[in-house]
């Protein structure tokens, strides 16, 4: 290994841990699993996709004001770290197939966009791939396939719209979701979205 | 060491060898008599008493009319990390410099999360001390510096970068994937590019370095990572503008990572460009014990080159901020109830723990203390520092205050779980939780005005003092001659500069009979809270050269009601915070205290050093002011109030 090439980003992996090394060998999903990574992840993320951290502040504020449901996994006592993670990751997969399936009761005919869901907090990956107005949710993936419709948002977004307590556009109007991607596409998921808070 | 220009120190001692004559020619001339000359014949020349007299001011009706020693403290901090750090970017921070500088300048900006954030009032004075190695990458590539479009991976890079979303990603995952190999594309380590992104940098500071109102310190930070993170961390500050500094490429780690070479190659910057330069090391408690080693990097014997050498390039150390305290430890001082004030103590920076006897060369206290020894021995002290505190934020945001803290990474910026999160973490036991970061902390600067040379000056003389964030003004004066009337006046600095030295200074060959006195002073910071007491801690080396120290409560609040126990400690002052809603009350403590304090063990044979110690009374954490504004249950074992302080550069006295 090049000496020079190993020092060059040193800083960068002193400070955010062996989370580097985790995140460029692919070696874990999400931050639930692999915590270590978590501020990497996000730091890429909004990288990727600026002002993406923009959504967590969003988030918290709205549970301050009330409008989002706060974390009850937070209030669970003296819980292993192992365990909260384990609990969150259980429940960010039952919530994001309630919100799919709220955005599959749909009945378009026209093909809809593809939707890669980031949940912000442990930056955990969901895909979203509709044909023929059926949805096809594929929980906990690696990432954003080419051409998706990248929505960041976090998992009280995610409880709150699956449970009907916020609708698609109150959660973009309140910088709670966030879109990403090609504008035709980001256009058509705002139409599809606001059209099912209407729903 | 009396502040005065060099001209009128002559005039003055010109003067007072006539002083009988002026005195009388201005009396005569004053009724009109006339009866002597205005001027006088020497071997020296002619003097005339008009011009003598314009160096010899007479005391008028303004005490403050003639001052010319620093009347003011200057506010800022010397580390802090931007956008343009490789960690900070690759954490997701999104401000860079100049948003950096409008934030300590008053102005309200907008942070990485997307949170508005401006400071309760505005700094003095600031550093920014990106990483040299690195220097702006990412952003090179992004805004496609020419000397990278040449590789065609870094060209992609540029292109997938600026695309965003997934490509975007993939581009970072790849850059990322390539430094773990060590496979990088030649041009990113071209030390040409990272020189380019230097004179950038230099011209933003240039920019905002406003003379008079706003001082922007040019600084970059030469991050030794000796060994596997084994923190060697130097801020090297420029006395320098843009002329100067852009003459000279930032050292990398790249080339060195030992910091004798550092100081080779400051030398060599100074020689080329006639400039001035000092650096500043920080956070010893993660060196796992190589910071202040008792011998040279490649592990000789100290001599008294190299001891002289440390003591001329590294004239401050950095005692306080975000990662911990670096004053003393616990363990190395059961007596002193105060020093177990966030310490991180598991590890190095990469949390591989310490072994034992390396928390003593990891702390200032100690270091201090050897540095008397090392004197002793070598002629030399090489731990001659005084004290100061920054916050090593790499958000951007120079906050040091609890009520308005930002942590050190975007990931740790105000959020309901933040606290909970690891803010490092590498592997078991290898965490450090979010609780742990500090809100600290800044440095006063006692200079005669708010400019580059000025500022500088006061650094390299160590006429400074760190806090852990409240704007604390402290003096703190040594000298043989300081009486407790003294400390009865409204001026302490008039008194502290005729009878004494400032902080930072030297004493000497104590007088027969005479034992050294302090004048301390300090006055609280309207937005904190008041004061408990000023402490000053003491080392010295015995008659059979071993060090000791000692930490004397010399002022303290509610005096006529506390006093010290059997055991010689002063009862606490009591806490008035109120958990449910992180306030305090200011009805406990004093807003100012003052004494004139003579060291009561003193023995004139033996070096010794002083510095002053200030404690506030308890406040609400950080982590307090979260519990409430975020509604979360914080366990118990997480601290939720704290005595924020100050920490004087020392004054130390020197037998001969």
């Amino acid at each position: 290994m090049n000496a020079t090439g190993r020092r060059i980003l040193r800083p960068l992996s002193i400070a955010l841990g062996t989370a580097v090394f985790a995140l460029a060998t692919g070696a874990a999903a999400c931050g639930l699993e692999d915590p270590d990574s978590i501020a990497t992840r996000r730091g890429v993320l909004n990288m990727a996709y600026p002002e993406s951290l923009h959504v967590g502040t969003a988030v918290w504020q709205a549970q301050f004001a009330g409008r989002l449901p706060r974390d009850p996994v937070a209030l669970l006592g003296d819980l292993a770290p192992e365990q909260r993670g384990t609990l969150r990751l259980a429940r960010a997969k039952l919530l994001l197939g309630r919100f799919a399936a709220k955005l599959a009761d749909d009945g378009a005919a026209a093909p809809r966009p593809s939707l890669a869901v980031v949940l912000l907090g442990p930056v955990m990956w969901s895909r979203m791939e509709s044909s023929g107005g059926v949805l096809k949710p594929a929980l906990h993936v690696a990432g954003p396939e080419p051409g998706d419709v990248v929505v960041v948002t976090d998992i009280a977004a995610i409880e709150a719209v699956a449970g009907g307590t916020l609708s698609f556009s109150e959660a973009l109007d309140l910088g709670v979701m966030r879109l990403y991607g090609p504008p035709a596409g980001v256009a058509a998921t705002r139409s599809w979205l606001t059209e099912r808070a209407r729903g | 060491m009396i502040h005065r220009p060099r001209n009128a120190t002559v005039a003055i001692a010109v003067v007072a060898a006539f002083g009988a004559f002026a005195f009388f020619a201005s009396t005569a001339d004053v009724k009109g008599q006339s009866p002597v000359p205005s001027s006088v014949a020497t071997d020296a020349g002619t003097i005339r008493a008009d011009k003598a007299a314009q160096y010899f001011k007479r005391p008028g009706y303004s005490p403050y009319a003639g001052r010319n020693f620093p009347t003011r403290v200057y506010w800022g901090e010397q580390h802090l990390h931007t956008s343009w750090s490789g960690d900070a970017a690759g954490g997701g921070t999104r401000v860079g410099p100049e948003e950096a500088l409008r934030l300590a300048r008053g102005e309200e900006i907008v942070s990485s999360t997307g949170q508005p954030v401006r400071l309760s009032r505005p700094l003095d004075w600031l550093a920014i001390s990106d990483h040299s190695d690195a220097l702006g990458v990412v952003n090179e590539i992004i805004a496609g510096n020419p000397k990278l479009m040449t590789d065609p991976t870094l060209k992609r890079w540029n292109q997938q970068m600026n695309a965003g979303g997934e490509e975007a990603m993939k581009a970072v995952m790849e850059l990322i994937s390539l430094q773990g190999q060590g496979k990088l594309p030649a041009p990113v380590m071209d030390t040409q590019l990272a020189f380019d992104v230097w004179k950038k940098s230099t011209t933003i500071m240039e920019k905002y370095n406003d003379p008079g109102r706003f001082t922007a310190l040019i600084a970059y930070e030469w991050t030794s990572n000796y060994g596997g993170g084994n923190n060697l961390h130097r801020n090297v500050i420029y006395r320098d503008g843009k002329d100067k500094a852009d003459q000279v490429a930032p050292l990398t780690t790249f080339v060195t990572e030992n910091p004798e070479e550092l100081w080779t190659w400051m030398q060599q910057y100074e020689q080329k460009t006639g400039g001035q330069l000092l650096a500043i090391p920080h956070n010893g408690n993660l060196s796992n014990g190589l910071m202040f080693a008792l011998n040279t990097f490649k592990g000789d014997a100290l001599t008294k080159a190299w001891a002289e050498t440390r003591a001329r390039w590294e004239p401050l150390y950095e005692v306080t901020q975000g990662k911990g305290t670096s004053e003393q430890h616990p363990s190395l001082a059961p007596n002193d109830e105060f020093a177990n004030f966030e310490i991180w103590d598991k590890g190095n920076l990469v949390v591989l723990p310490k072994k034992p006897g390396m928390l003593n060369h990891e702390y200032a206290r100690e270091a201090l203390k050897n540095g008397l020894a090392i004197e002793d021995r070598l002629g030399a002290n090489p731990f001659k520092f005084g004290l100061i505190g920054s916050t090593d934020n790499h958000n951007g945001i120079a906050s040091a205050e609890e009520n308005n803290f930002f942590s050190k990474f975007p990931a740790a910026e105000p959020s309901p779980a933040r606290w909970d999160e690891n803010a490092f973490d590498f592997g078991v036991d290898r965490v450090i939780k979010g609780w742990q970061l500090g809100a600290s902390g800044y440095t006063g600067i006692w200079a005669t005005e708010n400019t580059r040379a000025a500022l500088w000056d006061a650094m390299k003389r160590k006429e400074v003092y760190g806090t852990t964030g409240p704007r604390i003004t402290v003096r703190f004066f040594g000298g043989f001659e300081f009486t407790p009337e003294d400390a009865q006046t409204r001026e302490p600095a008039s008194i502290g500069y005729a009878k004494g030295v400032p902080m930072g200074g030297d004493l000497r060959a104590a007088p027969a009979g005479r034992k050294p006195t302090f004048l301390v002073a300090a006055l609280k910071d309207p937005l904190s809270g008041n004061l408990d007491r000023i402490q000053i801690v003491k080392g010295w080396l015995d008659a059979i050269g071993k060090t000791q120290e000692r930490v004397y409560d010399v002022a303290w609040a509610q005096a006529d009601k506390r006093k010290p126990g059997k055991d010689g400690k002063l009862p606490p002052v009591g806490n008035t915070v109120d958990i449910k809603t992180a306030t305090w009350k200011n009805t406990i403590g004093e807003p100012e205290l003052i004494t004139a304090w003579t060291d009561p063990d003193f023995d004139p044979k033996l070096r010794a050093f002083y510095y002053a110690r200030v404690i506030e009374i308890p406040t609400p954490r950080w982590t307090l002011y979260d519990a409430v504004r975020f509604n979360v249950k914080i366990p118990s074992s997480v601290p939720l109030t704290l005595q924020e302080r100050a920490y004087t550069s020392p004054i130390w006295y020197s037998p001969s």
